[in-house]
């Protein structure tokens, strides 16, 4: 029996039709054989358009339906929609590019006619060997994976909890909280971080609906989107977490201590045995193995001695634990490092004693840390009379990170405020490119700045150096750099200086990426499914990604972006079910040699070999229908659905429609 | 033994000639040849490229492409020579259209450059080729208790050729440590010394010059090394007019990094081109031979 | 008819060749003028410059002093965010403006360059005696008996040249600079 065929030349307005000939077109087309309608329209998308559509359906029975307009990415699936709609299978359907693989490419109207009388004949042959395809239902676990316990993945965990579904939150460090936990005010309202943070950071540990793991790590993941497998690996904290309160009398007796080089960033101490600060959830303290004394020497155990609880809390033999959990969705949400200023040698971090990076001095102002609050000079005890702020270290730069890291001006601008409040008679430079204060009430916030008094430099700055030519810059650090709007070279002699560096991916982020199966950019941060319209998204079903880990972002944004995720997720976990498209590949077992290439071929590891049987299955639902497998396959046994060999043969020969030879058969061919 | 293709450049004719000689004898003496490129040309310093840069390559090119007539590593003493040289070879090589205009007008000379060649400033030779060991191994008078401030200036480093630290290049450093002498650590050691400014900017140049010697002096230097004629010239030649025109008393040697190297070879001072400074040597010469009779100064 | 090109694309196209980035990619950041040594002695900071090319004022660009108080140093060329080759434009504008013959009075480079580039063709080799009228006569008195004083030292080290030293292939040597440049006899 022979197919139904409907063919549709659309004119999206005179995107196609100033070059193609449509009439034309479409009078071809009805010529063709299996075609039994074929018409031209203004606007094929439109509801009219679709209605056209399903009305040939319904009343001449078509049973295969070819539109030929725009790109697939912008409409097959409305008419796909639009063929179900009219009773026929979505799949007997097939689109032609007659725009941007036609019209748009060309003003040439011949040829542009011509080639897309070739694009639409080639969807005529194609679509009638067109089978049938149902969408694979996939079922979503409602459990969720959070990855990264700073802010994004705090925001994401609690919107998920809350909306009564179960979370795991996997943190690396010993405590949640982030780099957030270790900022003094946020801008621009000064908000205490702490202080807004922690409430946040409670509510995750109590949370009834949240499975907190820190000092954890993923390993290992397998499945696809609403069946994962993720391996987590608990590093052993040696303090058992059933019995221990929180007390702190270890930290306390513990006799040594160590450069605190992650919270403090240097500037102050820690004990061997830790909580990262005061407010840490967990509660429990681990024992930093590399200095302890007691794994190092077999010495001391203080902390074991004095420990109050009953069975003691401190295991000197715990060990790392391995944990499977089985989620349906992944959110990441893994944060930022900060570029490493040593890379610039001119602006002397390391080399000159009062040159500070950003997160020094976070945590030398924080009322909490190491100083007290009290800004100081490298030797812990002189209050500097002037600060030099240096803007844009790292970044809009093409030696080292061409973005701009968005955050840093605000930033700075708020180390300025903090040191006029501070030590009043403080003088304050800030060295910037350009102000960027785009978000809400950032402006404003330089405005006050501008009016404390704070002298602006529009340069970026040179270097900084300790190399005095006048009396006035003996024992002070120079910082050179051009005042471009008054152009001139100035050299400002200050007692300190603050780098603001540029946010930056963590350095094991292709590692991670690959993990969790999906890519990052040249920069390292995570890839969104689309820059504008789906930022949290990834190309990969079930993995989500929140905050800086995908490019460099203020708190605002960061949560947002985290409740973003956490929506989708909690809209798929809604749906229960999930269709997945049909195109996959299939392998005829009966006819599988065992010969287990496509095994190590395919790129999502999506087939495994019955040892049994020696054949080869695919696991449709890890499939993302590529049809590397399909090609390799050296018996020709694996069917790629949607994509058969009788598909694309015919489709390649309608393309060739006018250089086709009629052959006869001779007997004995 | 090493061979290389030579270029000393015009400033070691007359002007630069110790530093000449004592590239010559420090050769020598650590067995390798430093062979003199047969009828070189100005490679045109910074003022050919004031005129026309296609004509400065090609000025450039002649000499390289004598060097690679002989199959040998191109080697030049002078900074400025250096970088001319360095990077007409590698655009020589990058643009094919641009070798043929050149290869076209060095038929001239029965010339033809390929791009075979690879050039070296002299410090590289020493400090890569030799390399430290085979110095420290060779070094019978050690440089002790003199400070010797390393003057990189310009064009080594920059522009940049690779990845290199353009901001604190160590090899200098290095070399001066391994003949026994205190590299002194002072900022300005990749700051420009005014180059042909001195001629043609004296106002600019002897700013960037007192700069120099101001840095220098504050660290407690005995003697500045240099590694180009035009460096040391200006900062030791120049010495007089800087004090005259802002009222210092500077008098710091300035001495070529293959003299301070031949001294700590025990090559004899005078083969060495020394006693032709116009800022006098003998202070280094004097703290080393106190170091070495164990009398103080 | 020649479409007549602004001064930026004059510029751009005196810069073709090189391997940075076009001057329109200028932040105007400063970076350049704060790094520059010599720019206290420049009426335009090289960033200035750059931002005149852009906005087309010829005039002043060319009249400037900027470029020949260049020292090509390269540590604008090294530290520029924006990958432009600043210190090879002070090249591509000395250049210009010899080509046009268009520089202030009082500048002492271009005509030092001018007699350096005679100077190559005459010999093959630099003699610093013959470039000293291109600049001695703009010196004062003082400055003219410093000058002699520290020559005649110079002479009795042994360390000035008295006779220029030729190249052995001068004739092939200037030939060869004629298929570059027809310059139409000697010079």
């Amino acid at each position: 029996m022979s197919e139904r065929v409907g063919v549709y030349i659309c004119h999206c307005g005179t995107n196609i039709a100033k070059t193609v000939d449509v009439e034309e077109v479409a009078t071809w087309a009805g010529e063709q054989p299996n075609v039994v309608c074929s018409r031209e329209y203004k606007f094929m998308c439109s509801s009219l358009g679709q209605d056209l559509i399903e009305e040939d359906i319904k009343e001449q029975g078509l049973t295969r339906v070819v539109v030929a307009s725009c790109s697939p990415h912008m409409h097959e699936k409305t008419f796909r929609t639009a063929c179900e709609r009219g009773g026929l299978n979505p799949f007997l359907f097939e689109m032609a590019n007659i725009r941007e693989h036609d019209s748009w490419t060309t003003d040439d109207r011949e040829a542009a006619t011509q080639k897309a009388k070739a694009l639409t004949n080639a969807a005529i042959e194609r679509v009638v060997h067109h089978n049938p395809l149902e969408p694979l239902p996939v079922e979503i676990n409602p459990n969720t994976l959070v990855v990264g316990g700073g802010i994004g993945g705090i925001s994401a965990a609690l919107e998920l909890a809350d909306a009564g579904h179960h979370v795991y939150l996997v943190e690396r460090e010993p405590s949640i909280g982030g780099h957030m936990a270790q900022l003094d005010k946020t801008f621009p309202t000064l908000d205490c971080s702490a202080c807004i943070l922690t409430p946040k950071m409670v509510d995750v540990g109590q949370h009834p609906n949240i499975t907190l793991l820190t000092w954890s790590e993923v390993e290992k993941l397998d499945g696809f989107l609403g069946n994962f497998t993720a391996t987590i690996r608990k590093k052993a904290r040696y303090v058992d977490e059933e019995h221990c309160t929180g007390c702190g009398i270890c930290i306390e007796k513990c006799p040594f201590k160590v450069v605190d080089n992650v919270f403090e960033a240097g500037l102050g101490t820690r004990k061997v045995i830790y909580r990262p600060f005061p407010q840490a959830v967990p509660k429990y303290p681990v024992i930093d193995v590399e200095n302890c004394v007691y794994f190092q020497r077999g010495k001391c155990k203080a902390c074991q001695i004095f420990c109050p609880t009953e069975p003691n809390s401190i295991d000197f033999e715990q060990q790392d634990e391995m944990i499977q959990i089985e989620v349906g969705n992944i959110i990441l949400a893994t944060g930022y490092d900060l570029f490493d200023v040593s890379r610039i040698p001119q602006y002397g971090y390391g080399r000159l004693a009062n040159v500070f990076t950003s997160i020094e001095f976070e945590r030398m102002v924080n009322a909490s840390g190491p100083t007290d609050g009290k800004i100081v000079m490298r030797d812990m005890e002189s209050t500097p009379k002037n600060v030099a702020i240096v803007h844009c270290v790292g970044s809009r730069d093409e030696n080292y990170h061409k973005y701009c890291s968005k955050v840093c001006c605000m930033y700075s601008l708020k180390f300025a405020h903090l040191i006029h409040e501070r030590i009043p008679e403080a003088e304050v430079y800030n060295c910037y490119i350009d102000m960027r204060t785009p978000g809400k009430g950032y402006e404003e916030f330089y405005h006050r700045l501008l009016e404390e008094g704070t002298h602006f430099i529009r340069g970026k700055v040179a270097d900084v150096s300790d190399v005095a030519r006048t009396e006035t810059e003996e024992g002070k650090l120079i910082v050179q750099v051009e005042d471009t709007l008054i152009g001139k070279q100035r050299r400002i002699p200050v007692d300190m200086v603050i780098l603001s560096p540029a946010m930056e991916a963590k350095p094991d982020s292709k590692e991670v990426s690959q993990l969790f199966k999906m890519g990052c950019d040249f920069d390292g941060f995570f890839v969104e499914r689309h820059p504008k319209l789906d930022p949290v998204a990834t190309m990969t079903e079930g993995i989500f990604i929140a905050g800086a880990c995908q490019g460099p972002k203020d708190v605002p944004d960061t949560v947002a972006q985290g409740a973003a995720a956490a929506a989708r997720v909690a809209g798929l976990i809604n749906r229960g079910t999930v269709m997945m498209e049909p195109v996959r590949a299939s392998i005829n077992q009966e006819a599988c040699s065992g010969c287990r290439i496509c095994n190590t071929m395919c790129p999502y590891n999506a087939i495994i070999f019955h040892e049994d049987r020696k054949v080869s299955e695919v696991l449709t639902a890890l499939c993302q229908g590529c049809g590397t497998c399909v090609a390799a396959c050296p018996s020709g046994v694996i069917t790629g659905a949607h994509f058969t060999n009788d598909q694309v043969l015919s489709q390649i020969e309608g393309i060739l429609w006018d250089v086709r030879v009629e052959q006869e058969l001779v007997p004995g061919d | 033994m090493r061979t290389y293709a030579y270029y000393p450049g015009c400033s070691l004719e007359s002007l630069s000639m110790s530093y000449h000689q004592s590239a010559l004898e420090t050769a020598k003496e650590l067995d390798i040849e430093l062979r003199e490129i047969e009828d070189w040309n100005c490679c045109g310093a910074t003022a050919y490229f004031h005129a026309d840069e296609l004509l400065a390559y090609t000025l450039v090119a002649r000499n390289l492409a004598i060097a690679e007539k002989d199959g040998l590593d191109f080697v030049a003493p002078c900074s400025g020579c250096y970088k001319n040289a360095y990077f007409t070879n590698k655009y020589l090589r990058e643009d094919p259209e641009l070798a043929d205009h050149i290869n076209f007008a060095l038929e001239a000379d029965n010339l033809h450059i390929g791009g075979t060649t690879n050039v070296l400033h002299l410090i590289e030779v020493y400090v890569n080729d030799i390399g430290l060991d085979g110095i420290k191994n060779k070094v019978t008078r050690p440089l002790k208790d003199v400070r010797v401030a390393p003057y990189y200036g310009c064009q080594l480093v920059r522009p940049r050729k690779d990845h290199e630290d353009t901001e604190n290049p160590q090899l200098f450093e290095e070399l001066i440590s391994a003949i026994g002498a205190e590299a002194v650590k002072y900022n300005s050691k990749t700051r420009c010394c005014g180059g042909s400014l001195i001629i043609t900017n004296r106002d600019a140049a002897l700013d960037m010059v007192y700069k120099l010697l101001l840095d220098a002096e504050k660290n407690d230097t005995d003697v500045i090394a240099t590694i180009c004629p035009l460096c040391n010239v200006n900062l030791e030649v120049y010495q007089k007019h800087v004090n005259r025109e802002f009222g210092t008393h500077f008098s710091i040697p300035v001495m070529y990094f293959t003299q301070i190297l031949g001294i700590a070879l025990g090559i004899a001072p005078g083969r060495l081109g020394i006693g032709k400074e116009m800022v006098s040597a003998a202070p280094v010469l004097n703290i080393l031979q106190s170091a070495e009779s164990g009398k103080p100064l | 008819m020649a479409e007549k090109l602004t001064f930026g694309k004059e510029i751009d196209n005196l810069l073709y060749a090189q391997h940075g980035n076009p001057i329109k990619s200028c932040i105007q950041c400063g970076t350049c003028a704060g790094s520059c040594p010599s720019v206290e002695f420049m009426d335009h900071t090289p960033r200035e410059i750059i931002g005149l090319i852009d906005a087309g004022y010829k005039e002043e660009v060319l009249s400037s002093n900027t470029f020949w108080t260049c020292a090509s140093c390269y540590n604008c060329t090294v530290r520029c965010p924006a990958g432009i080759e600043i210190a090879n434009l002070m090249y591509a504008l000395k250049r210009y403006t010899i080509w046009k013959d268009q520089y202030g009075e009082d500048l002492i480079g271009p005509k030092f360059s001018e007699s350096f580039v005679k100077m190559i063709m005459r010999t093959g080799r630099s003699f610093e005696p013959i470039l000293a009228p291109s600049y001695i006569f703009k010196y004062g008195a003082k400055d003219l008996i410093q000058e002699a004083q520290m020559a005649s030292t110079l002479v009795l080290k042994g360390r000035m040249p008295l006779l220029p030293k030729k190249i052995k292939r001068l004739d092939n040597f200037r030939q060869m600079v004629r298929r570059i440049i027809p310059i139409g006899g000697d010079s």
